[in-house]
């Protein structure tokens, strides 16, 4: 009985994240400069299906296959990524107010593709050195707590640690922004940083595939265990888990899905601080039902905004500017709305 | 099932600040550890529990050694009920008591059906069921206590090892949560509890702990060790321990301390003229 009570929020909430996020799968299809009517869409896929020759134009289907998939998969795969790293590190360190880049993640890789830029490297390794140092920042910051901490696991000094990092690599990023040439490199630099999903491609989109999977994979699965880990190392401890390990996986896990999504398509601050928010004052804070549905809210939030970056304007606006911009005031409503202990 | 704790040395890093601890408890036993404060209560508890490195001496269950790296294993023996806090965030209680079991559990899968099941009649036997769909961080403080004790029973244990179970709460929770303890000792259960109050040695307890500043550690059936003489080694303050007749309330006799508020001096150097009186 009381089970049955409980767990319906939270499996309702999933299933009506999904639809929806199908549906908008299909809107943005045929959202954008270039329209595509519902039944050149439906002309595209059923040829695709089931190989039978293709009625609507060569352009509809170039747009349709070629750019228009790629971005949107590339939004959703970013916006749940973020998420629900952010939720694993709120979890993590029982802080609802922690964001996915808490450990260094995007200075690193912002530092790491701005280096690329400068060095004229072709887009392929631009985003993985961004990638390879999103991951090198936080395994820094992971190695000054093992240091400073001596032994004594103390999740306060690796946030430390983390900001101290993060400082240390987004004045980098500056150093290089002012030696960059200011007619050619310093405003890829700029644009690259303010992130953006224009030129992704289904290539990007594979390569972010690897990570996103090894990351997301364990988060799934080790879910239930970061209700516990949001008591405390102490007290998870004594309940029978072995802390050090799962926090070492929750770590790795979420660090792989920041460092890919900031990879492909920059700087995108808030989805990982507001999402898990929305979605807690949604499901509850229990992770089980939480994980999953803020990779689903994540997702359709990416999403929107893309569909917004794009449609808006003639030009299109930086992705990482109108996250921030919707972000902001919804983070202010979301405070006044709280209930007490951070729903 | 005995608890054994032979000549414990722990502290942190080089330094020790608890030495030559030797106790046994058996279950159905409650021992309660008392001592002024920053004297390492904590810190022996700690290490009891395997989150600090024991500096010396071995803790044994049934003879075997503790092996804190097994933490599954640790979590069938040995249940922890930590001091009352909040968490950051508002789980519901049922979901906070059945999380007692997750060492048990299949690390892939989250609880079932049985296990809900298991966290409701514990809830219901600490005679708090009607929690069960509550908020943790918006009940009492006597209610989250009672949350963390049902938590800890949900692993199962032979021993508990409750921390401070009566800080923040008032009169009337203080009592019930040590009416708890006993009820849970007569099932069988080994408890070792730390507090505040020598009082509580007498309403609940069957074996007491007195730790010193001077590292001194006194343990035996609470007759034995609570006594004036010790009281006032441990906290700096002379205390006489009076017996009251409660026999028309069916009680028996109820032995109690009682502070000499008089001739209690505050500065340091008179504290430390009656700590070695």
């Amino acid at each position: 009985m009381v089970i049955e009570h409980k767990q319906q929020p939270g499996v309702k909430v999933i299933v009506r994240a999904g639809i929806l996020l199908v549906l908008l799968f299909f809107i943005s299809l045929m959202l954008g400069r270039y329209q595509v009517s519902l039944g050149n869409m439906g002309a595209v896929f059923y040829a695709r299906i089931f190989g039978t020759e293709c009625t609507a134009s060569e352009m509809i289907q170039s747009v349709i296959l070629k750019v228009r998939i790629p971005r949107i998969c590339a939004a959703i795969l970013i916006g749940g990524a973020l998420s629900t790293a952010g939720a694993t590190y709120q979890g993590l360190f029982k802080n609802p107010m922690i964001s996915p880049d808490i450990l260094g993640a995007s200075a690193g890789a912002g530092f790491g593709a701005a280096m690329a830029i400068l060095l004229s490297l072709p887009s392929v390794f631009i985003q993985f050195s961004a990638f390879a140092f999103g991951m090198m920042a936080v395994g820094l910051a992971c190695l000054i707590c093992k240091m400073v901490s001596r032994g004594k696991d103390a999740l306060l000094i690796l946030v430390l640690s983390g900001m101290i990092v993060a400082t240390f690599f987004s004045s980098l990023i500056t150093l290089l922004k002012y030696v960059a040439d200011p007619q050619s490199k310093l405003p890829e630099i700029t644009y690259w940083l303010m992130g953006g999903l224009s030129t992704v491609s289904a290539g990007d989109v594979g390569m972010m595939l690897v990570p996103f999977i090894i990351g997301i994979v364990p988060l799934f699965l080790l879910r239930w265990q970061l209700n516990a880990m949001a008591f405390g190392d102490e007290e998870a401890k004594a309940m029978g888990l072995n802390t050090k390990r799962l926090r070492g996986i929750y770590i790795v896990s979420a660090t792989l899905l920041t460092a890919a999504a900031v990879a492909v398509c920059g700087m995108i601050g808030w989805i990982g601080l507001v999402i898990p928010h929305l979605t807690r004052m949604l499901v509850g804070p229990n992770h089980k039902y939480l994980i999953p549905a803020s990779f689903l809210m994540g997702g359709i939030f990416l999403l929107l905004v893309d569909d917004l970056a794009r449609t808006l304007f003639t030009v299109e606006i930086p992705l990482g500017i109108l996250t921030s911009i919707i972000g902001a005031p919804f983070f202010v409503y979301l405070l006044l709305k709280r209930k007490k202990g951070w729903v | 099932m005995k608890f054994e704790a032979k000549d414990i040395r722990a502290g942190y890093e080089n330094l020790d600040i608890v030495k030559d601890v030797s106790f046994s408890v058996t279950s159905g036993e409650v021992l309660c550890l008392l001592g002024p404060n920053g004297v390492g209560k904590t810190t022996l508890f700690k290490s009891l529990l395997g989150f600090l490195p024991l500096h010396g001496g071995e803790v044994l269950i049934d003879g075997q050694p503790c092996d804190y790296h097994d933490c599954k294993k640790q979590a069938t023996l040995i249940g922890y009920v930590p001091q009352l806090h909040e968490p950051p965030f508002p789980f519901q209680v049922l979901d906070v008591v059945v999380m007692g079991g997750i060492g048990q559990m299949n690390i892939f899968s989250g609880p079932s059906k049985e296990e809900y099941q298991r966290a409701e009649d514990i809830l219901a036997m600490l005679g708090v069921a009607f929690l069960a769909n509550k908020v943790y961080t918006e009940v009492s403080g006597g209610e989250r206590q009672m949350v963390l004790i049902a938590r800890a029973l949900m692993q199962e244990p032979k021993f508990l090892m409750m921390d401070e179970p009566t800080s923040n709460l008032d009169f009337g929770n203080q009592m019930r949560v040590l009416q708890q303890v006993r009820m849970l000792a007569e099932k069988g259960m080994g408890i070792i509890m730390t507090s505040h109050f020598p009082d509580h040695a007498f309403m609940c307890c069957t074996k007491a702990a007195v730790m010193c500043r001077d590292t001194s550690f006194k343990v035996g059936s609470v007759a034995e060790t609570i006594t004036e003489e010790t009281l006032q080694q441990a906290y700096g303050i002379r205390v006489k321990i009076a017996s009251v007749d409660m026999v028309e309330e069916e009680s028996g006799i109820i032995t109690t301390c009682l502070p000499m508020l008089n001739t209690i001096k505050i500065s340091r150097e008179a504290r430390q003229l009656n700590e070695t009186a």
